[in-house]
């Protein structure tokens, strides 16, 4: 069945590349080294982009689109260190381009994305906890009757399943009556997203609301008394970002990323294996982060160009209780604080090859000091090359 | 050329860290990589040497040999051949075979060990030109190889002064493996007469990625494949080819 699926997937990608207007293809690899606590990690990452434009009608075009994309070892994109953890991600998406009106677009979209996860080297691809299997439908409409103030406005339905997925905690606290998956998941996300080149001049600006709905299938809600309640988890999460560049001459521009998100969670947590000894904790999971990331760029040419980056991410949680090193809960709520100084190089060395090298610096510090299920406090240096194909 | 120092320069950030960060200690996990999972090495060394893909500058012929791998007593040849011009609708065709066999092996002390291993590969390639000197290519390939690792009177294998090795109860290594592969890139003819390619790749079944960046001259090729989840994360290789 693997190789029918394969063989199918191979027959598409060709009978699309003979029909395809353009191709859009871009390689992408990052490598580099991490230092933290005197400890060398090597991070490596790839892209890749495969992309095709096949033209129906003049108001109408099919993109068929791949992307394969394996993210290594290194600093995740989280307050969370992610020394170990890594990745392979194969999406496909089919998306169908109909232009309404001249001012009016629609693009529904089908995609479908398996991930690979595993927590370090020797685990085997394809066996880790968290592989996922997601299946979405998307729609978005695109306005541009307002000159220079493009909006945007999308919905999408996503399946989340964890075939892999076993929790042997609820399955004691259930008395391994319950043995199904209950990682699996539905979500519904509403994006809109309001962009603006004519407010001030040289001043782009994009502001964007997402409002993300989950319902798990079957994870329960836990009770104080150790066993779970008739409700199942579901979690909203509200991210507003505000995104302004503003060019001040040829040369210097500068970037502000403004992001918020609240995140509400009716899930509850308990320490302890023995039902007669447990810590309850309300509300386990509900948090509030806040991520600012100011930018300089300066423009050597339109080839080259040279950045100065900053970001600041400080994440609260609403009842989760901060541990000393030793377990102990105290009475302050976990806060994670993370900063990040780094400068990146841009050339293009070909017409089509571009290299970056980066330095960049975290420091991570939080009120929780207890590191057995994961490291809040630590800093460490990043220097990393990548190199770019697109075309 | 600016392409080929970054390559050098991704390649010895790489070489230089490993070393100096803790040689013993990656030796060592190398060394046991390859006992528990021989293949994955082997299926390293095969990708290296294939050159899948089309042929340097739309010749019809190209044969080669990987030089840096028959230095380490890996011979190898490649060849593809461009069957098909491309025409309106109909990709550009090109098969290709591979492969390799570890002639070193043959020069073991037969007390202690006795050894074989070989691959090949058969290829073929779909190339699209989407510009007047840029090429797009696809490609399927299938990896056949055979390893066979026979350890004998061997025990306290000594690393390094505080660390051996019993290898008393590993008696036979014996592996084959037979890989379906895919692979896609893009073909860049400068001015100079010099060929840039860029390539990723991934094994199915094994879930391994692998990519390669190669510079081609009319008789070499300069290359760095790159295999992500692999404890010697970058390979250098050279080639040299004739073209018909």
């Amino acid at each position: 069945m693997r190789r029918v699926k394969l063989i199918l997937f191979i027959l598409f990608f060709f009978i699309a590349s003979n029909l395809a207007s353009q191709i859009y293809f871009n390689l992408g690899i990052e490598e580099g080294v991490m230092v933290s606590a005197g400890d060398l990690f090597f991070v490596n990452n790839i892209l890749s982009d495969l992309a095709y434009i096949i033209p129906f009608t003049d108001k109408g075009s099919l993109i068929t689109y791949y992307q394969l994309r394996y993210a290594g070892p290194g600093i995740g994109n989280s307050a969370e260190s992610k020394f170990s953890e890594r990745s392979q991600d194969h999406y496909f998406m089919l998306k169908y381009l109909w232009k309404i009106s001249p001012n009016l677009t629609l693009k529904p979209a089908v995609n479908y994305l398996k991930e690979y996860y595993k927590f370090g080297k020797n685990e085997e691809w394809g066996q880790g906890l968290y592989d996922l299997n997601k299946y979405g439908f998307e729609c978005s409409l695109n306005y541009t009757g307002i000159e220079q103030t493009p909006i945007t406005l999308s919905y999408s339905f996503q399946i989340f399943k964890y075939p892999n997925y076993s929790d042997l905690l609820t399955l004691y606290l259930t008395e391994f009556q319950k043995d199904e998956p209950a990682e699996d998941y539905k979500n519904h996300l509403i994006t809109f997203i309001l962009e603006n080149s004519s407010l001030i001049q040289n001043l782009f600006l994009s502001i964007e609301y997402d409002l993300n709905l989950s319902f798990y299938d079957n994870k329960k809600v836990l009770k104080s008394d150790g066993y779970t309640s008739n409700e199942n988890q579901k979690y909203t999460s509200h991210l507003i970002s505000f995104l302004p560049q503003y060019q001040l001459n040829n040369k210097i521009l500068f970037g502000l990323n403004f992001l918020i998100e609240i995140n509400n969670s009716n899930q509850n947590y308990i320490f302890g294996y023995d039902p007669q000894n447990i810590f309850f904790i309300e509300d386990y999971y509900s948090y509030t982060s806040f991520n600012i990331k100011p930018s300089v760029t300066y423009l050597f040419s339109k080839n080259k160009y040279f950045s100065i980056l900053f970001s600041y991410i400080g994440k609260k949680y609403k009842s989760r209780p901060a541990q000393d090193i030793e377990g102990k809960f105290l009475n302050s709520k976990v806060d994670i604080n993370s900063v990040s100084f780094g400068i990146s190089y841009y050339t293009k060395i070909s017409k089509y090859f571009s290299i970056s090298p980066t330095y960049l610096y975290i420091k991570t510090s939080s009120n929780n000091k207890y590191q057995r299920a994961a490291n809040y406090n630590y800093d460490a240096h990043l220097i990393s090359l990548s190199l770019n194909y697109e075309y | 050329m600016k392409l080929r120092k970054v390559l050098i320069l991704l390649y010895l950030i790489f070489i230089n860290n490993s070393l100096t960060a803790n040689f013993q200690s990656i030796m060592i996990k190398t060394a046991l990589d390859f006992i528990t999972k021989p293949n994955d090495f082997f299926i390293e060394i095969n990708t290296d040497i294939e050159n899948t893909g089309t042929t340097f500058a739309s010749q019809k012929f190209q044969i080669g040999t990987s030089l840096l791998w028959d230095i380490l007593s890996v011979v190898n040849l490649q060849s593809k051949y461009k069957i098909f011009d491309e025409k309106e609708h109909i990709p550009e065709i090109t098969p290709g075979i591979s492969g390799w066999y570890i002639s070193g092996l043959l020069f073991l002390p037969k007390n202690y060990l006795s050894a074989s291993a070989y691959g090949f590969t058969p290829s073929l390639t779909l190339g699209k030109k989407i510009e007047r000197n840029v090429k797009f290519f696809s490609g399927i390939k299938y990896s056949v190889g055979s390893i066979n690792l026979k350890i004998k009177n061997l025990s306290d294998v000594k690393i390094s002064d505080s660390f051996k090795l019993d290898l008393t109860s590993i008696s036979d290594i014996t592996s084959t493996y037979k890989e379906f592969g895919l692979y896609t890139g893009i073909n860049y003819l400068q001015l100079s007469e010099k060929e840039v390619t860029m390539l990723i790749g991934y094994y199915p079944a094994l879930k391994k990625i692998y990519s390669k960046i190669q510079i081609s001259s009319s008789t070499f090729d300069y290359g760095l494949s790159l295999y992500p989840d692999s404890y010697l994360l970058l390979h250098l290789y050279l080639n040299l080819h004739i073209n018909l």
